[in-house]
């Protein structure tokens, strides 16, 4: 019986520009980085083009992986830069204010996520994207304030500012 | 003796063990004395808990792997064998690379121009590549994105009799272009040390580099 390929050749042979294998450790990792993109873009249609963004973007930056970390942890840090610029860039293009003034009102999501159940997480979904976006990064996927800062190109203070919003309307809204 | 808006105030940082112990103290004996902010706290951290317990992984509603699939012969980094699409590459490439150095440029002055200048030291080593203010942060992934484009320099120069002189051409002049928008990012770098866009460009030009390096030397070696 053959035995499956590791994970490790399968980067490798993907490295070499063996699509099957990629497609491979696309399908053992998908799950966990269309849940990032999926909070953190808060709609479906965005979270998708975003989750495919990612993997084009792996495909074409394979040549740096080199085996220092595990593939997994590579593509997620490869995921969150991605996720957190697009939504920076998203920002900066409706002139939102990200750095200083968390209290202003972002605009909210236009559709939230029809296929998630759980109240939480629809909840997390009708959050405004700034908070959102540090509600996601701290209490969902266990950052620390100053690497959402230093991420998101916030201070520390703003991040501790949006995840207080973030709880506050959760709070509400999960009453 | 804290209100219930100071307590308030603090509440997140308490439950995420962010406080020091002194103001520690002083919220928990608001909390001792005033059962509306205790429920809000226990509240809190129920939240946080059923955070953290959210599934890691929520698959796609539908398959996504054909708009990948689709997307992946794009001809960046990963050089796809075919002589007759080289041209295209080496076109996609060269305008890419005019227009990140115009677009560089643009973003580099409009960023200049619009924060305050940091009074620092610059630097004059070419080791230096990032200010003294942020190196501890970003020394290291600069630092590796250089090493990684020397050693892909040297991996190219040792293959450059493999490539035809008009292939050789086009890639030693987007090269230049590209060495010269680095140029400019870690000079205005040196004028303003603090400015994270800047640092975002710089890694963004390095790794452009990198991408150029490596499909060069993967076109030297299928030569």
């Amino acid at each position: 019986m053959a035995t499956q390929p590791s994970e490790e050749q399968l980067v490798r042979a993907a490295q070499r520009g063996d699509v099957s294998s990629f497609e491979a450790l696309y399908r053992q990792h998908v799950g966990r980085i269309h849940a990032l993109c999926l909070r953190l873009a808060g709609g479906r249609a965005a979270a998708e083009d975003l989750t495919q963004e990612v993997f084009v973007r792996a495909w074409r930056k394979l040549g740096q992986f080199r085996g220092e970390a595990a593939f997994g942890t590579w593509l997620y840090r490869l995921a969150l830069n991605l996720a957190v610029s697009e939504r920076r860039s998203h920002a900066d293009a409706r002139h939102e204010v990200l750095t200083d003034d968390p209290v202003v009102l972002e605009p909210r999501p236009q559709s939230p996520v029809p296929e998630l159940g759980l109240d939480l997480e629809r909840a997390i979904a009708g959050l405004p994207a700034g908070a959102r976006q540090v509600f996601v990064l701290h209490d969902v996927e266990g950052h620390r304030h100053d690497e959402i800062a230093r991420l998101a190109g916030i201070a520390v203070g703003t991040s501790r500012a949006h995840l207080h919003r973030a709880r506050t309307l959760l709070r509400e809204v999960l009453r | 003796m804290m209100t219930c808006d100071d307590a308030g105030r603090w509440l997140d940082d308490l439950v995420d063990g962010d406080l020091g112990e002194a103001l520690a103290s002083e919220v928990r004996a608001h909390l001792d004395a005033c059962a509306a902010c205790r429920a809000e706290e226990c509240r809190r951290r129920e939240l946080v808990l059923e955070a953290a317990s959210l599934p890691r992984e929520i698959q796609p509603s539908g398959d996504l792997w054909a708009g990948i699939a689709a997307r992946l012969s794009e001809p960046v980094g990963i050089v796809e064998a075919r002589p007759v699409r080289r041209w295209t590459v080496w076109s996609g490439m060269a305008a890419a690379a005019v227009l990140l150095v115009a677009g560089t440029a643009l973003v580099t002055a409009h960023l200049v121009r619009s924060r305050p200048r940091a009074v620092t030291a610059r630097a004059s080593s070419p080791a230096a590549i990032v200010p003294a203010a942020i190196t501890s942060e970003l020394n290291a992934p600069q630092v590796d994105l250089e090493r990684a484009a020397g050693a892909l320099r040297a991996a190219l120069e040792s293959r450059r009799g493999q490539l035809s002189p008009a292939t050789l051409k086009v890639v030693d002049e987007n090269l230049a272009i590209i060495d010269a928008a680095i140029d400019r990012l870690q000079a205005a770098l040196r004028e303003d040390p603090g400015n994270r866009a800047l640092v975002t460009l710089l890694t963004a030009t390095w790794e452009r580099k990198i991408d150029l390096l490596q499909t060069a030397s993967e076109l030297a070696r299928t030569s």
